[in-house]
């Protein structure tokens, strides 16, 4: 049956995939893929308005619709249309044994104003409630517990709305609430009412996407490797599964903040069955016994990809001084070692992470963990994932992190068994992967992509070429900045003397400012200081830079102090003739404090 | 740790032949309440190694807990399985999901190294010496 499915307006990526999900979660195996998804005419895809076909009878819809985190709601459509008038008609011709059902004298009902896009006033909202007089409703109104909700729900074709294209045509819905998301659950597991989390922690409604498209529920197994403070566990959890992870840093799994803050907390917290087991293990170097297989239900991770927190595996090569051989561990020692860890590269990491779940996988398992992509110049590439011949991609939702990086999640399933021949090509397809996104899988390289400075004009007007090579004049910014220091601290010794002698505001060419003109010229001269750059040593330019830098605040400091003493005596002397009622003083005196937070940038935008 | 991990483990340290199965020492141990869910144990009594197991709850002092042979899926399944106190299945979930041990140690049968488990959480990482290449 077609129902309209409308969205919360957020996270557009993910919200067809969790309801697939959602369908083979609870419809059984192959439900996801015949769900079935139309717009309705005029319709963006972003559009929070879709309309699905879901393979089940209606309570398969409100199952659907009340473990979701952004459907708002499932409805069954009683017609819609452009205009009120159109939407009468479509009402009317929707089937009696359809409506009637749900009319019926000893039912409670109420009826819902929604709109996207656009305020519907409560006047409004009762007109437009009134004008449903052709529904024969025979039942009793009850706003707190109705029996059947109905909505009435309005797009409008006004301008662009919530970032989407404009809408051609309004459109206004008639339907009756099948189902609808619990939200809820969000307030009570944010992050920052949880006791124990990390930098990496999860967001709770994002972990909860996650649970839902590996399937969490009682009776499967679920299993983080990079498990951290648990916030992905306890999403699943929540529904119901049990859960495992691991982790290689031993404070974070096992010490935690205290006692009372660690991952059993996280668990207690929420009065959730805590994880079966938390280990300290290296998922390069996996401890399962040989033989194992095929024993988890779900892996379900955020992988640590290098940008805010690089992964680490175990075998650092430590060479103690003098020594050629890598470290040996002294065997008084061993109890209490720690040992030092290597970079992970994301290549790595996602080869290791395939190869566990190609193995511990149950078949029909899901595989669901975020990937790191690239955009440019503010768009995604067509970005190409990890594969694997044992796994089929069925999901990828992007999430836009910033101009230079989104993350992806992606979500496997797991069709085909692990074999030895399977090894081999997944070995195979893992080299090409690699060699194609060599640029990014390598340790460091996707942080610099990211947090590098922005690649943007040179001082003349000049893109850089080279991006990599290092600013040279670092000496400029540090001058910059101590500079701006002496000048806010004139500034501010400047409102407080202005302030006790009330005197006028300086004038725009006050000589105690000189030394930004200085400043400037120095500052404006850098093209010709970069052309001789090259032939000087760097290390004599710098030295140089901070020498002349230094020379100028010492300079400068001196002529303010001195000035500022002149202006002392300049205000002690303007304020003998003035003998003004106090009235007068406040007018004119009222421009100063606005005088002083503009004047740096009057000055900065004088400067040509 | 509970058991179920301890069948899944094994010692991955240079020189181990299959570093299976670990021998358990066990200092203190206790029993967290858990919910029986036979689906689960049905799914996973196939992928366990049974004697692993039995030698676990003996290693525990708890010798009778479990049958020489693992129960069927019959009895697993059987009506009212999940509700009688001793029967076949609550065993196996008291073996596998509730024992849990606090502090002891793994020991690898191949080549004697330990690896302790502290709070519950059993430190699998291996020296930068013992890595195999």
């Amino acid at each position: 049956m077609w129902y309209l499915c409308v969205f919360y307006h957020r996270l557009l990526d993910y919200r067809r995939p969790e309801v697939q999900a959602l369908a083979e979660l609870f419809g059984g195996p192959g439900a996801g893929e015949a769900v079935e998804w139309r717009m309705p005419e005029n319709h963006h895809a972003d559009s929070p308005f879709h309309i699905v076909r879901l393979p089940g009878d209606e309570r398969l819809a409100a199952q659907i619709a009340n473990r979701s985190l952004l459907v708002k709601g499932i409805y069954e459509l009683w017609g819609h249309g452009a205009t009120y008038e159109e939407l009468e008609k479509a009402v009317r011709e929707y089937p009696e044994e359809r409506k009637l059902p749900y009319l019926t004298p000893e039912s409670t009902f109420k009826i819902v104003v929604d709109s996207f896009g656009k305020v519907i006033s409560f006047p409004e909202q009762n007109e437009i409630i009134k004008s449903l007089t052709y529904i024969p409703f025979k039942g009793r109104v009850n706003l707190k517990k109705p029996d059947h909700k109905f909505f009435v729900m309005e797009t409008d074709d006004y301008g662009c709305n919530n970032g989407l294209p404009p809408v051609v045509q309004r459109t206004t819905f008639f339907g009756r609430e099948v189902g609808a998301a619990d939200r809820h659950l969000l307030p009570t597991y944010q992050l920052k009412s949880r006791k124990y989390i990390g930098p990496t922690a999860m967001d709770a409604e994002m972990a909860f996407l996650m649970a839902n498209q590996g399937l969490a529920r009682p009776g499967k197994l679920v299993y983080d490797p990079f498990v951290g403070t648990g916030s992905i566990l306890v999403a699943a959890a929540h529904f119901g599964a049990m859960t495992m992870g691991a982790d290689i840093d031993i404070r974070v799994v096992r010490d935690g903040r205290g006692p009372d803050c660690n991952i059993w907390s996280n668990f207690e917290q929420y009065k959730l069955p805590e994880p079966l087991c938390v280990l300290r293990a290296d998922n390069n170097v996996p401890p399962w016994r040989p033989g194992l297989k095929e024993i988890f239900d779900a892996i379900i991770c955020d992988p640590p990809y290098g940008v805010r927190a690089g992964g680490r595996k175990s075998g650092g090569r430590k060479l103690i001084k003098g020594t050629v051989a890598p470290y040996t561990v002294p065997d008084e020692k061993r109890d209490s070692h720690i040992p030092s860890t290597a970079p992970y590269s994301l290549a790595e990491c996602v080869h290791d992470l395939l190869h566990l779940a190609a193995r511990m996988l149950v078949m029909g398992g899901r595989l669901v963990f975020f990937f790191p992509v690239v955009r440019e110049d503010g768009a995604t590439n067509l970005a190409k994932y990890p594969e694997h011949p044992c796994f089929k991609l069925i999901a990828t939702c992007e999430q836009i992190l910033s101009m230079r990086y989104s993350r992806v999640l992606l979500t496997m399933v797991k069709v085909g068994p692990y074999t030895v021949e399977v090894e081999k090509e997944a070995e195979q397809r893992h080299r090409e992967f690699r060699e194609n996104h060599h640029k990014w899988m390598e340790e460091g390289n996707l942080h610099s992509a990211v947090f590098s400075p922005a690649a943007g004009q040179a001082a003349d007007g000049k893109p850089f070429i080279d991006r990599d090579s290092k600013p040279k004049y670092r000496g400029n910014n540090v001058l910059e900045k101590r500079s701006k220091e002496i000048t806010n601290k004139l500034l501010l010794e400047e409102a407080v003397l202005r302030r006790s002698t009330r005197v006028r505001a300086q004038p725009r060419d006050n000589p105690s400012m000189a030394f930004l003109n200085r400043r400037c010229t120095w500052r404006r001269a850098p093209s010709a200081r970069a052309r001789q750059a090259p032939r000087r040593a760097d290390g004599s330019e710098n030295t140089a830079a901070i020498a002349g830098g230094l020379a100028l605040i010492f300079a400068a400091a001196a002529v303010s102090s001195i000035l500022i003493q002149v202006s002392k005596n300049h205000a002690s002397r303007r304020r003998r003739p003035a003998r003004r009622s106090a009235t007068t003083y406040v007018a004119k005196f009222q421009p100063a404090p606005a005088a002083l937070s503009r004047g740096p940038d009057r000055r900065r935008r004088a400067r040509p | 740790m509970r058991l179920l991990t301890h069948n899944m483990l094994a010692s991955n340290a240079r020189g181990a032949v299959t570093g299976y199965p670990l021998k358990l020492q066990v200092v203190k141990w206790s029993t967290k309440e858990v919910e029986p869910n036979a689906d689960f144990l049905r799914g996973i009594l196939p992928k366990l190694d049974w004697p692993a197991l039995v030698a676990a709850t003996h290693a525990l002092g708890l010798p009778e807990l479990l049958p020489e042979t693992p129960p069927t899926d019959a009895e697993l399944s059987a009506e009212g399985a999940a509700e009688e106190e001793g029967g076949p299945l609550r065993r196996l979930h008291r073996a596998l999901l509730e024992i849990h041990i606090e502090e002891g140690t793994l020991v690898c049968p191949d080549t004697e190294r330990c690896f302790p488990i502290s709070r519950g959480v059993p430190n699998m990482l291996l020296h930068e010496d013992e890595v195999r290449n």
